[in-house]
């Protein structure tokens, strides 16, 4: 082979020519590997000349199919430009008009642009389309096309839009074949949201059929071109536009000269789902009167009797789409699309009968309230595993994900679900059912998993899954809802690619209220089949074998839980108090044991509740909790707390901070409180380690920024822990915390005026707490101010005297040391280790005792706290 | 090959103008080379990067500045000129990405997010394969690279090719982008 090889620059010459080439039978046709190889790479060039030359090769707005002036390559009116858009080429025609690719010369961007054919539009309509116009250019949602504006120019109508480059359902359907049902209502549930984005918005689609909807390469799913007018379908140009298409998708009240309205796009997404599954329409005809006449004589084709093996679900929800009386069709396309994710499970049930049918001893028996179909609620978790497996079976998920898309997500972020009970009150509920998805999924090896408090900061937010990916680190999104009737429950959960906004797996659960956390175990399961990850057996046996509990235990440990996330004395105490009540409620709830223990080792730091107490309750509760499940990482977290905090025991503790971390590698809520752990002991680079792998799952905990900078402070790093700090008070400005560990490195790195100032705020923001006033009296110390440090000195031995609030000796101690009191600074320090009061066992690391260092007390103290010097 | 006085000014001419403070003559080869740039760029900014990025922004000041602080004397052919200009829209993206990724640090968690960072053509043949073509190509002869990106990249028709490389015909210059594709797809397989 060399440069005059004539296969090779025949090939060369046609890419540059831009002649079509066989790839597949040019490689084939090379007589040894090194030619195959320059063919291979010649085949690239040819890509990305093609790039390079049609930077948009596959157009949104492909024509529909038959239609008028198509091949004309004039274009109408011989315009280059309209308005601020320089026409490109001309990329569809139609009833309607054209077309075309554009440049926005204002914005230096392309658009689609629809230029409606004059004719067709009286100044009245063209005034009515360029007002809709403005109204779709405020829809933003992912699945619909965004619409950048509309105007009237010269009596022409024009909307330009984004540019979408894809195939449209027509296409797919006719390339690839019909959809299974569950591929057809993964697009119908999508179609649903994005329409009812367009109803929110005041407008009627109008023209919904599979040529206006997209799939990108990445598989979004996008809605296109409005249906422009809504005299169109009886305007007298009605015999021009193409009738294989639009009028098979008009429901019968607008055929018969009714106005478009929510109930006729809804039998248009029939219409639209019955052609995905079978190509075909429920109501035929060859033109406008023939489907007209259809209609009127009710030859309506049934969708079971098209394709019989559709699970009754999807058929179901079809056929009511399609209902002739509109008032008898969905109310609104929120209500179709539930109904539509009935159907994702159910045909895998259906579909799974014989195989689920061994496990089926652990369905219940209670009332079936929402029961479509008995065999949906004898599904276990097997069955639920099953279900991911066939999706992928099938090629659902491949399929949704796309050819440029090999990678299934890997990091996940459960978003605060819907509550669509009737009752408020059961926010806790739906709260309960995101959190403990999170925390389930956090257990699961292959999985990286956003922490609930971050997920939390999303709980109102309007923002697509793109968005939210481009502030966060994740692949994919989970979000769903609850709802609540009486002792029954129907959970929704979706999975949606981050990149692509599209929807890869969802499903409808419903039980009985007391079988949430299996209910929970078992939607765990099924992402992680859904998104390819293979559970080990413990964690299989983790998500299965779940403590089920009595209803009023799990609602009491369910609203504890979201008080405990309040981290203020308040939400602390009322989170024990119903941690109590479930566990009265249900004492072999260990949950609910491992969570008390939390709350005393909590209200003791708060100094709400004394040492003593705390330590005979959070043992006794953590040493329950663990003998009832000894493969609860909770259980172990809470043992670990008690032995680091109250007991002293750094060995033990440390194992158990092991042992929950073998349990759930994930979690940040035990790298968190283990880094702490770690920095007391003066390993103070591990600690850093995992607090940093902590804040990594919870990127927008200003708790996680806080602990950082905290372990920099102890490593001396003070400038690098203000930088931490200003993080963490960026992400929550009061979090006082972050306030008061700003004002101490701020004090450490010798800017007394800032820190003074961080102070102040820190004491008004904590309702001046005594462990902050004593920081700036510390700090009023060291910055040489004398008077003032004494004045506080004075203020806290008072206050000391007294019993409650509780003054930790330590804080006393810590101001005498900043005033170069010695003697007293050791006298409160040997207090405080009389008291065991917590916060004391950082003394190793603190800096605030630096001046303590040197002298053989301090060396007493360390090892009376079972620390080496 | 000379240009005759009735041609319009050749871009070597109007550079050289342009760099003596000739305002219109900066404007004229602007307008002679930032639609097509443009054009290119905009298949080779990350779709990410959009948001914070002007694609015909980022093209002109890079062009102006680039029009302004080039030795007039490399660049007489006009290919040469239409090349480097392109290289400096490329090195300016490359720039501008890894300025972006500075922003916002790349850790273990993003790794596996590479949805924005790449560019419509990257996710058309892929990051590595693009990468391949561009370091095959600054490994070729100048006028075959010359050849390559006017054709290939920018659509320049034959007969432009021609005047751009200097070549006497239509046929030449339609040889010549031929055999430095040729050579281009040999090149990237020595790496592979």
């Amino acid at each position: 082979m060399n440069d005059d090889d004539p296969q090779i620059l025949e090939l060369a010459e046609a890419i540059s020519d831009d002649q079509p080439i066989d790839w597949a039978f040019a490689e084939r046709s090379a007589p040894d590997p090194a030619r195959q190889a320059v063919i291979r790479e010649l085949s690239l060039i040819a890509r990305l000349a093609h790039v390079c030359r049609q930077p948009d090769a596959v157009i949104s707005s492909e024509p529909d199919g038959e239609q008028t002036d198509v091949g004309s390559t004039t274009v109408e009116g011989g315009l280059a430009t309209w308005a601020h858009l320089r026409l490109l080429e001309r990329v569809g025609a139609g009833g309607f008009g054209y077309v075309f690719r554009s440049w926005d010369t204002r914005l230096g961007r392309e658009v689609a642009l629809k230029l409606l054919r004059p004719s067709l539009a009286s100044a009245r309509e063209a005034t009515t389309i360029v007002r809709e116009g403005g109204m779709l250019a405020r829809v933003r949602h992912p699945n619909v096309v965004t619409v950048y504006g509309a105007e009237t120019i010269d009596g022409e109508v024009g909307i330009w839009m984004e540019f979408v480059r894809g195939r449209t359902l027509a296409q797919l359907v006719a390339e690839d074949g019909v959809l299974g049902a569950e591929e057809g209502a993964l697009i119908g549930i999508t179609l649903c949201r994005a329409t009812a984005a367009v109803h929110n918005a005041g407008v009627v689609h109008r023209d919904i059929k599979p040529q206006n909807v997209m799939r990108e390469e990445g598989g979004r799913i996008v809605l296109m071109d409005f249906g422009l007018g809504r005299d169109i379908a009886n305007a007298p140009h009605s015999r021009s536009w193409n009738l294989a298409g639009t009028p098979l998708y008009l429901a019968p009240e607008l055929l018969a000269g009714g106005g478009p309205s929510v109930a006729s796009d809804i039998y248009s997404l029939g219409v639209l789902l019955y052609f995905l599954v079978t190509g075909t329409y429920p109501v035929l005809g060859k033109g406008l009167e023939e489907v007209r006449a259809a209609h009127q004589q009710g030859t309506r084709r049934l969708l079971h009797d098209v394709r019989a093996n559709l699970p009754p679900p999807f058929v179901g929800a079809v056929e009511r789409a399609l209902s002739g009386d509109p008032s008898q069709r969905f109310k609104t396309c929120g209500a179709m699309e539930s109904a539509l994710s009935l159907v994702i499970g159910a045909e895998a049930r259906a579909s799974l009968a014989p195989a689920s049918s061994d496990v089926e001893t652990r369905s219940t028996s209670r009332t079936e309230r929402f029961r479509p179909h008995r065999h949906i609620l004898a599904a276990t978790t097997l069955v639920a595993l099953l279900v991911s497996v066939w999706a992928l079976g099938t090629g659902t998920v491949r399929r949704w994900l796309g050819r440029g898309d090999v990678q299934p997500p890997r990091v996940l972020m459960v978003l605060p679900f819907v509550n669509q009970s009737q009752d408020p009150d059961q926010q806790h509920l739906t709260d309960g059912v995101a959190d403990i998805l999170t925390a389930d999924l956090a257990g699961i090896s292959g999985l990286r998993i956003i922490s609930w408090t971050t997920s939390l900061r999303y709980r109102h937010t309007k923002k697509r899954v793109s968005e939210i990916a481009s502030e966060l680190p994740v692949d994919a999104v989970i979000e769903g809802s609850v709802q609540r009737s009486g002792d029954r429950l129907r959970v929704t959960a979706r999975l949606i690619h981050a990149k692509s906004d599209s929807l890869l797996w969802a499903s409808t659960y419903e039980r009985d209220a007391a079988d949430l956390f299996a209910l929970q175990g078992e939607i765990a399961a099924a992402i992680a089949g859904a998104i390819r990850v293979t559970l080990t057996g413990p964690e299989q046996s983790r998500l299965t074998n779940r403590h089920v509990t009595r209803p009023a235990a799990q609602d009491a440990y369910l609203q504890g839980r979201r008080h405990l996330y309040s981290f203020n004395i308040e939400g602390v105490r009322r989170a024990r108090d119903l941690f109590e009540l479930a566990v009265k409620e249900d004492p072999r709830y260990a949950l609910a044991h491992a969570s008390l223990a939390r709350c005393y080792l909590a209200l003791q730091d708060f100094g709400v509740m004394t040492p003593e107490d705390a330590r005979l309750r959070a043992t006794t509760a953590a040493a329950t909790a663990l003998a009832i499940d000894d493969a609860l990482p909770e259980a172990h977290t809470a043992v670990a707390e008690v032995r680091f905090k109250l007991d002293w025991n750094w060995l033990g503790a440390e194992q158990s901070y092991l042992a929950a971390l073998g349990l759930n590698p994930g979690s940040s809520l035990v790298r968190s409180p283990y880094s702490r752990f770690l920095s007391a002991l003066g390993r103070t680079r591990e600690a850093l380690e995992q607090a940093r792998l902590a804040a990594e799952s919870d990127p927008l905990s200003a708790e996680m920024r806080t602990s950082i900078g905290v372990i920099l402070y102890y490593q001396r790093r003070h400038n690098e822990a203000v930088s931490e700090y200003l993080k963490a008070l960026e992400l929550n400005a009061s979090f006082s915390p972050a306030r008061v560990g700003l004002g101490r490195a701020y004090a450490a790195a010798g800017q007394y005026d800032e820190a003074v100032h961080q102070l102040r705020l820190a004491i008004e923001q904590s309702g001046n707490a005594w462990n902050v006033i004593a920081v700036l009296a510390g700090i009023h110390a060291e910055a040489g101010v004398r008077p003032e440090a004494e004045k506080l000195l004075q203020q806290m031995l008072a206050q000391a005297a007294k019993p409650e609030p509780h003054i930790a000796p330590q804080d006393v101690a810590y101001v005498y040391a900043a005033l170069g009191r010695l003697d007293e600074a050791f006298d409160w320090l040997g207090k405080a280790i009389e008291h065991r009061s917590t916060r004391i066992l950082w003394l190793k690391v603190d800096p605030r005792v630096d001046s303590l260092r040197g002298d053989p007390r301090f060396t007493t103290l360390l090892r009376s706290l079972g620390l080496s010097p | 090959m000379d240009d005759s006085p009735s041609e319009p000014a050749s871009s070597f001419e109007l550079l050289q103008r342009a760099q003596a403070g000739d305002r219109a003559a900066l404007d004229t080869l602007l307008a002679r080379h930032l639609p097509r740039l443009r054009r290119w760029a905009s298949g080779r900014l990350p779709v990410g990067a959009r948001d914070f990025v002007d694609t015909d922004d980022v093209v002109q000041e890079t062009l102006i500045r680039a029009l302004r602080h080039i030795d007039t004397f490399d660049y007489r052919r006009e290919g040469a000129l239409q090349a480097y200009l392109r290289q400096a829209v490329r090195n300016r993206i490359v720039d501008l990405v890894r300025r972006a990724g500075r922003r916002a640090p790349a850790d273990e968690l993003t790794t596996g997010v590479p949805d924005q960072a790449s560019s419509p053509l990257e996710q058309s043949i892929g990051v590595e394969a693009v990468e391949r073509y561009e370091r095959a190509l600054q490994r070729l002869k100048p006028k075959d690279r010359e050849a390559v990106i006017l054709r290939v990249e920018l659509g320049y028709d034959y007969a432009e090719l021609g005047q751009a490389l200097q070549k006497p015909s239509v046929q030449a210059a339609r040889k010549a982008v031929t055999r430095a594709i040729a050579r281009l797809a040999r090149e990237m397989t020595n790496e592979r």
